[in-house]
């Protein structure tokens, strides 16, 4: 008989989502088969069998906590006792429904029939519940990835005292130059891909705006520049990390991008691949955005963020010539660097971005 | 059905599978058979493994540890729980000692039954709850009746663990039905020596209250949730003291609030190291500090209006916690 | 009163009962002596002057009977048990100690011997064990206790329900006349017979300090304890003749020589004087031997 629990799977959740069984209760399984997926806030995973044997499910769905106990999985003879849940008696002439005080003074104003009441299918009716009937409009219960960014965003808002500078890059001759390094590295390298790289590059001159605020006064310094990069293809908004991305070249970093957004069509992110962050590149590139202020990861000190390309009308020897231009934003917690630190690490990176001859040396 | 007769059924059980199992106490004789009854048909079952004793408390627990340390297994009944002073020594200097201060473990299967509380009218020396007296003794574990837990069980684990044991029964849950599976609104479940009492999973006010609050308990329970729209847990454990959070950490870990009711009086209670146990545990994830309900630091009157305030009403307990949450 | 001593007072004592009561005499001497080294820890009641009451107790008991002993109970654990090395290491906290060194001198365990440090407190729990030996076979519970245990009411929810319920429980009472420092007179009305009459609880006293003469008192009121499971309470006469803990006597020195007249060795030595020198000095060895064999022992453990 093996046991078989939710491993922890990361260090935000304290509960996760038990969605399917890949495998019926009472079937035979394999040591290493797929068995059942669980939700997390970021991700959904598959856990595999952990041995041989008949499966015999305890939790077939809902919430489960990691250590949780889910499924035993043993030899066919041995039999494990089914955790029934004892049913409350219901004894004859006792309602089915509890209606609390709130809501019977609800239901009273606003002439409710009981059987209204009852298809609410709730075994303890509030005010709120008695309220959403006599209220057409819907109440929709957002997904637990959108409540878990609630959650960070909110702790970023209330924990990080922010400031924010934002500077406009000329990157026409960029432009031009990305197709070359398109085609040279086979694999697209945007300016999504130069920016994540140009940001990683800073970490030698700039450590603090990839360290950890500890309080009193203290910050960890990172130990490599592992940049979060926003990707929302439409199945909700994921941040996955590219790791040691000053140590690797840019081909690299633009092939494992490309990678991601590949896995987030599949949506079918693992949970390391969305853990370790220390400053992050959100992409607002869509057509029209000016201008993007990110939020701060908490555990951050910095988040920049990319808006889309526009064609600007500059006078010229004679006449007009048309330019491409960007803003970068940089939002800073403003305990550990300032407005200066800030202006010169966007200085550098516009560099970067504006005279592509440096990525070709 | 009632509490008072599955005691008497668990002590019957009992005497009746083993051999070695004695229970001594005054006047728990048939046709007799207790100031509680709870003894009923004992004696006359059982015959000289039943004892009526002297008035001597003291003296009667030294014998069942007596007996308790030659092989035997002993169960003694004092008639209020009030006297259990009277054993103080016997039970602290000797039976939980005993089990440790030889050098090597001693088994001692003792229980003390303590028949507890107030609500009955009985006065200022029969109606105390003197748990807390009792809390950090080492070598001895403090149990309380609930009307969710199998007393045979728990005697039966007395027995098992080796360590002396005092049992206290609420006096007015003797007359209170078993419960089990639910009560329309919430399920009662038993797991590990713990009793959860819920109407909804993961609710952020859990109530940890000793089985002889149950009745009160669970009437605060209700009002909460009908009256004040507020779900919260009851957790009932079995065993006091030593205190064994881990077979509800589930249910503790979904907590905002915590809040401890018992029938003792308030200073250096067992609520108190509750929460200092739970505080400890919980620290970071509550966003109050865990209430305390217990009775005032007064005696217990003997007139009906004047217990009622020196001892703990459901309607207690729902004020104090309606303001931790209103807070 | 001991008055002065007469020729041969007292009779001749086997080798092997002078042998042990010299035995516990020199192991309460040699604790006294490692006291005053400052090596001994806590503190420690000796049984100087009462060794003879175990001696003549002891060789009447059957292995099954359970001992239940008090504070001042080297004698009584090493007339029963002859292992001093053992008691001795108990005392220092040595390895081979009785209960690891937790016990100490007073709160020993081992076999059929328990002993605990409040007085009258093991006297229920001896009635517990004696009605277990009253179901399971004709052993018995003996408690020895002082004559200042007298104060405790637990000795009388005792004797009450040994006596309405037929335990085969017997109480030797070693009445040294003196409770710590306290004479009996003043702190005890009445007297042992009289209170022990009050409950129907047979009594028997005896004032000779003879070994032999104690053990054929006893003989028989031990035997209808054990055939007719019932109590009975066994008084024996002795002075202490040490100090009730270490350098807390503070009796005078008219009462100290009385002590020290009534001691059974006194009258033993000047009686049989060639058989103690000759004993003495095997048991002073045999001692001295242990206490170093001990203290080069390495501490206690307990877990």
């Amino acid at each position: 008989m093996t046991e078989f629990r939710i491993p922890k799977l990361n260090n935000n959740d304290d509960s996760y989502i038990l969605v399917e069984w890949l495998a019926a209760d009472g079937q035979e399984v394999r040591q290493g088969e797929p068995l059942v997926v669980i939700e997390t806030s970021k991700t959904a995973e598959e856990l595999e069998s952990p041995a041989d044997g008949t499966l015999v499910i305890r939790v077939h769905s809902g919430d489960c906590a990691p250590g949780e106990l889910i499924a035993a999985i043993g030899a066919a003879v041995d039999v494990v006792e089914p955790v029934v849940p004892e049913v409350p008696p219901l004894e004859s002439g006792e309602i089915d429904v509890v209606i609390t005080r709130p809501a019977q003074v609800l239901i009273e104003r606003h002439g409710i029939t009981l059987e209204r009441v009852r298809a609410l299918g709730k075994k303890v009716v509030r005010a709120e519940d008695v309220a959403a009937l006599s209220d057409s409009r819907e109440i929709v219960r957002l997904p637990k990835a959108q409540r878990q960014a609630a959650d960070v965003v909110v702790l970023s808002h209330q924990t990080i005292p922010a400031a924010f500078t934002v500077v406009k890059a000329n990157v026409t001759d960029m432009a031009k130059l990305t197709r070359d390094l398109s085609k040279h590295a086979r694999t697209l390298i945007g300016l999504s891909e130069l920016l994540v790289k140009a940001v990683a590059d800073q970490r030698a001159e700039f450590p603090h705006l990839f360290s950890t605020w500890l309080g009193d006064g203290r910050i960890r310094l990172a130990g490599g520049s592992h940049v979060g990069v926003t990707i929302d293809v439409g199945k909700g908004l994921f941040v996955p990390v590219v790791r040691d991305a000053d140590a690797r070249p840019l081909d690299a970093v633009a092939r494992e991008l490309m990678d991601y957004r590949m896995t987030a069509l599949r949506g079918s992110f693992r949970e390391r691949d969305l853990e370790g962050a220390n400053i992050a590149v959100t992409l607002h590139t869509e057509a029209g955005v000016e201008l993007a202020v990110p939020i701060i990861h908490p555990g951050h000190v910095a988040a920049l963020s990319l808006a889309s390309t526009l064609q600007e009308v500059q006078p010229a020897d004679e006449g007009f010539t048309v330019r491409q231009t960007v803003r970068i934003g940089l939002a800073f917690d403003h305990r550990v660097v300032n407005g200066r630190d800030a202006a010169l690490f966007l200085g550098a990176v516009k560099r970067l971005l504006e005279e592509p001859r440096r990525w070709l040396e | 059905m009632r509490v008072a007769e599955h005691l008497n059924r668990s002590l019957h059980a009992l005497l009746e599978k083993d051999p070695s199992v004695h229970v001594l106490g005054e006047d728990i004789s048939d046709p007799y058979g207790g100031a509680f009854k709870i003894t009923k048909g004992l004696s006359d079952r059982f015959g000289p493994r039943v004892m009526s004793t002297p008035l001597s408390e003291g003296g009667i627990v030294g014998v069942g540890a007596g007996l308790a340390l030659a092989g035997d297994r002993a169960v003694v009944e004092i008639m209020f729980g009030d006297f259990a002073t009277l054993a103080f020594d016997q039970l602290v200097n000797f039976a939980a000692k005993s089990t440790t201060m030889y050098g090597r473990p001693v088994d001692v299967p003792l229980v003390v039954r303590l028949p507890t509380g107030g609500r009955r009218g009985y006065g200022p020396t029969h109606s105390q709850s003197l748990q807390k007296h009792f809390i950090g003794v080492p070598g001895l574990s403090v149990y309380e009746m609930s009307p969710f837990h199998d007393a045979e069980a728990l005697f039966t684990e007395i027995f098992g663990s080796g360590r002396p044991a005092v049992f206290f029964e609420d006096k007015v849950l003797y007359t209170k039905p078993m419960l089990s599976g639910g009560d329309g609104l919430h399920t009662f479940e038993v797991r590990d020596g713990w009793a959860v009492i819920r109407a909804e999973q993961n609710t952020e006010d859990v109530l940890v209250a000793p089985g002889g609050l149950t009745d009160r308990a669970l009437t605060a329970l209700r009002d909460l949730l009908v009256e004040d729209e507020i779900a919260c847990t009851l957790l009932v454990p079995a065993r006091l003291h030593p205190l064994d959070v881990t077979p509800v950490a589930d249910v503790l870990h979904a907590a905002r609030r915590v809040h401890v009711a018992e029938d003792g009086t308030a200073g250096g209670t067992w609520g108190a190291e509750v929460a200092r146990l739970l505080h400890e545990r919980l620290w970071g994830r509550l966003t109050a500090p865990i209430t305390h309900i217990s009775a005032p630091d007064s005696i217990i009157p003997t007139a009906a209006h004047l217990e009622a305030r020196c001892t703990v009403q459901a309607a207690d307990i729902r004020a104090h916690i309606q303001r931790a949450i209103s807070r | 009163m001991i008055g002065a001593v007469r020729e041969r007072t007292l009779t001749p004592v086997s080798e092997a009962d002078l042998s042990r009561m010299l035995r516990i005499r020199h192991f309460e001497k040699a604790l006294l002596r490692l006291f005053e080294q400052g090596r001994l820890n806590g503190t420690t009641h000796t049984c100087l002057g009462q060794e003879h009451v175990p001696v003549a107790v002891s060789a009447l008991l059957r292995p099954e009977d359970h001992v239940f002993s008090n504070h001042r109970g080297h004698g009584h654990f090493l007339a029963r048990y002859d292992e001093p090395h053992a008691l001795l290491a108990e005392i220092t906290g040595r390895e081979g100690a009785l209960c690891n060194g937790v016990g100490g001198s007073q709160h020993i365990y081992h076999e059929r011997f328990l002993s605990t440090g409040v007085q009258g407190e093991s006297l229920p729990v001896a009635v517990g064990v004696a009605l277990r030996h009253k179901r399971t076979g004709d052993g018995i519970a003996c408690a020895y206790i002082g004559d200042g245990t007298w104060g405790e009411g637990s000795v009388y929810e005792a004797l009450n329900m040994a006596q309405v319920w037929g335990a085969p429980l017997l109480v030797v009472v070693e009445h040294n006349r003196i409770a710590q420092s306290t004479p009996t007179a003043a702190q005890m009305a009445g007297s042992i017979a009289g209170r022990c009459a009050g409950f129907g609880v047979a009594h028997h006293r005896v004032e000779s300090v003879d070994v032999n003469v104690v053990r054929a008192e006893l003989s028989g009121l031990l035997e209808t304890v054990r055939r007719d499971k019932r109590p009975a309470v066994f008084e024996v006469s002795v002075h202490r003749a040490g100090p009730h803990s270490k350098g807390d006597d503070t009796r005078t020195a008219a009462e100290l020589a009385e002590a020290a007249a009534g001691d059974w060795y006194a009258h033993y030595a000047r009686d049989f004087p060639a058989q103690v020198a000759a004993l003495e000095e095997i048991e002073r060895a045999f001692i001295d031997a242990a206490v170093e064999n001990v203290l080069a022992r390495p501490l206690s453990e307990w877990s």
